[in-house]
């Protein structure tokens, strides 16, 4: 399942959501399709980073390194 | 996506055959016709052998039986016998994919076992113009996956014979299960499951670092140990009502297929009672909701009216009374004051008594006013408690029409659990002890069923009250944490994980509605087309639980009353329609897909299939009563290949080849 269903995409695109938690969705939605095709149990570095940095985007963090 | 060939060698009745499905866009079905027995469901287990080393479609008989044909084994006497699948798929971008699936097996002293060999799963892919590979194994298998995920196989390869009992065997969850596989929404819930992690993985890096937050953060604990408990408790007894539901439907069903007294038709009419009621309730329920949220909305104004009218009542009373001054705007005055010329046109600006005199008063004039600017507000304020009265007003005709609305359909009710009950009394006194006894049972499931639906719903009464106070508590924890400025970073992350879960959760029930409607909507048009009787049904309808419904011209609930043809019809509908929203390119095969239906009906199906798969690789598996000279006419435009299967019975089983007919 490398590719993402495009329903899913679409609808996060078409959705009343801030930028930033479309890209989130997006993001983690390509680990998630890699983790079912890889079979890699690991995700959580993959969402810290996403996460961390989209975060610091939406000017949430001022000092997101932990 | 398409199926180039098929190969089978020793598979079952199948030494040596090749199926080579028709590639023409126009003419994209394919046909094998056999007779019962000959080895075509065994077509469809090759197909699903080969790509997820499973036969999903094997019948009683062959269960149990050896894969490897018997008589090619019997030639290999004490070497291995190899049996083998071979699928080539075309891509939708040319490329081919060439996917093997064998076996080996060894008979040795009457004793048949299987041979270990070092790679029994393989696949080759075209790339450019040169065949790579073999990939084997696991990555082979994930390749197959990706291409045709296992979990929704059986909407793309199915038999026709067990759609008759589609709807009988798969509850509104089975459908739910089918809509949330076809549409992939597993995806959604691992992001939601493993963005909830992160979110409590954030959550456990704020320990330590203040007294207080800690203490909130022990009671999210307590709170949410408890949460999962009810949550797991709610799985179970929804479970355990889903149990309950299916073997009430079992009496249910005996009841209504028993052809005794008029069992029958009132088992069918109970089954629409309850549905209706079920339907009434829904609507009680929303009208309830209503009715408590515009009281809320107007509680204020109930509370405040009496305080309401007596201040509106002093206030028109001092403006009666001209205790208000009249809203004049200061900065018309100061107008007057700057140009010097009273409101009656005298000078104000010259330094003569009568003119000072003026002046002052004017400026006194001023100062006074100043509570004209107040009065303004008292004034603005007055036109406000009107409205809020006379919305009082519209209060009370509304809430006298929600009552009204309440009370018919607690009426309505009541009179429909009136005739369920007589019903259950007239079957109960049956004369024949098998209708009583069901009935006894029915009760006692339906009983059952009323019990784990109670206990749900305070379960659930429970879950969103603490949910709530945990929504309540980790903004406290939030608030506690802002405190010291070096605790925002992650507050922030996991108020961006929260807001991240909430869009996703939001993203796949909105794809779950839209895919349900889809669905709903296309099956219900291709069941009116495709049902023969004509002006008898108004189409087919999915509930909000995923339970289907064909709706009968009166209003009442048809699928209890179909026919074993109807119901095959309807499931085909069913299947095509999740076929076309899947946005899965796989060719069909169905197996016996005419074999209830008689005449009249076939040719409306043969019609009507082809213009319900567009742009889709078919194969139909059909008997020599299916493919009748006019279901054969009714195809011959969209037919590109029809093979024979020959099968002849030996001593050791039998065999079958595949003949291409010209």
């Amino acid at each position: 399942m490398s590719s993402v269903n495009k329903k899913i995409i679409s609808q996060i695109e078409n959705g009343n959501y801030a930028p930033e938690i479309k890209e989130l969705l997006t993001d983690l939605l390509k680990i998630e399709a890699k983790i079912a095709e890889d079979k890699k149990p690991r995700y959580a570095e993959d969402y810290d980073r996403i996460i961390k940095k989209l975060a610091k985007n939406r000017g949430y963090t001022e000092e997101a390194e932990m | 996506m398409k199926f180039d060939y098929l190969q089978m060698k020793n598979f079952r009745q199948y030494p040596n055959a090749k199926i080579e499905f028709s590639q023409s866009v126009t003419k994209n079905f394919t046909v094998i016709q056999g007779v019962n027995g000959a080895g075509k469901t065994n077509i469809l287990n090759a197909v699903t052998w080969c790509l997820f080393g499973d036969e999903k479609h094997i019948d009683k008989k062959c269960k149990g039986l050896p894969i490897v044909n018997s008589f090619a084994l019997s030639k290999c006497k004490d070497t291995t016998c190899e049996v083998k699948v071979e699928l080539q798929l075309i891509q939708s971008d040319g490329k081919r994919i060439r996917i093997a699936r064998c076996e080996k097996w060894k008979e040795q002293n009457n004793n048949l076992s299987k041979v270990a060999t070092a790679h029994d799963f393989l696949i080759m892919r075209e790339i450019e113009r040169d065949w790579v590979g073999p990939i084997y194994g696991d990555d082979a298998q994930y390749i197959v996956d990706s291409l045709i995920p296992p979990a929704i196989e059986e909407y793309f390869f199915f038999d026709g014979e067990r759609m008759n009992d589609y709807f009988k065997e798969n509850t509104g969850k089975d459908i739910k299960s089918a809509v949330f596989k076809i549409s992939q929404l597993e995806l959604c819930n691992s992001l939601i499951e493993h963005l909830s992690a992160r979110k409590t993985e954030y959550l456990r890096l704020t320990r330590g670092l203040s007294p207080e937050a800690d203490k909130i953060r022990d009671l999210i604990a307590i709170y949410n140990n408890s949460q999962q408990k009810d949550i797991e408790q709610k799985n179970k007894l929804e479970a355990e009502y889903e149990e309950a539901e299916l073997h009430e439907k079992e009496y249910s069903d005996k009841l209504r297929d028993s052809s005794l007294e008029n069992i029958e038709s009132l088992e069918s009419e109970r089954a629409a009672l309850v549905r209706e009621l079920g339907e009434i309730n829904g609507d009680i329920d929303e009208l309830e909701k209503e009715k408590i949220n515009f009281l809320h909305k107007n509680m204020l104004v109930i509370f405040a009216f009496d305080a309401l009218t007596r201040t509106k009542s002093l206030i028109d009373a001092q403006e009666e009374a001209g205790m208000i001054p009249s809203p004049v705007q200061n900065i018309f005055i100061d107008g007057l004051l700057k140009k010097g010329e009273c409101i009656c046109g005298s000078n104000i600006a010259a330094k003569d008594e009568s003119s000072c005199v003026r002046r002052k008063k004017v400026e006194e004039f001023l100062k006074q006013n100043e509570l004209s600017e107040m009065t303004k507000d008292l004034i603005n304020c007055n036109i406000q408690i009107q409205t809020m009265i006379d919305q009082l007003e519209n209060f009370q005709a509304n809430t006298v029409k929600l009552s009204k609305k309440l009370r018919d359909l607690e009426e309505k009710k009541r009179q429909k659990n009136r005739r369920v009950e007589q019903i259950d009394s007239e079957i109960s006194k049956s004369d024949f002890e098998e209708i009583r006894d069901w009935e006894k049972k029915r009760g006692q499931w339906a009983e059952e069923k009323r019990k784990k639906d109670n206990e749900i719903a305070i379960l659930k009464r429970q879950i969103d009250r603490r949910e709530s106070i945990l929504k309540a508590n980790n903004l406290k924890l939030d608030q506690e944490l802002k405190k010291e400025a070096k605790h925002n970073s992650l507050v922030n992350l996991r108020r961006f994980c929260e807001d991240g879960i909430r869009a996703a959760e939001e993203v796949r029930d909105s794809i779950m509605r839209n895919v349900k409607d889809e669905v709903c909507r296309k099956t219900s048009e291709q069941f009116l087309s495709l049902i023969w009787k004509k002006g008898v049904y108004k189409g087919v309808t999915i509930d909000d639980d995923y339970n289907i419904s064909v709706l009968h011209i009166s209003g009442r609930e048809g699928i209890g009353s179909l026919s074993a043809g109807e119901r095959q019809v309807c499931a085909l509908s069913f299947m095509a329609a999740l076929n076309s929203v899947s946005g899965f390119d796989v060719p069909i095969i169905i197996d016996t897909p005419l074999a209830r239906i008689s005449n009249v009906p076939t040719r409306n199906i043969a019609e009507n299939l082809p213009r319900y798969l567009p742009n889709k690789q078919v194969s139909l598996l059909v008997t020599d009563k299916e493919f009748t000279s006019e279901v054969k006419q009714t195809l011959n435009n969209v037919v590109g290949k029809t093979y024979l299967i020959n099968f002849t019975e030996k001593d050791y089983g039998g065999l079958s080849e595949l003949v291409l007919q010209t």
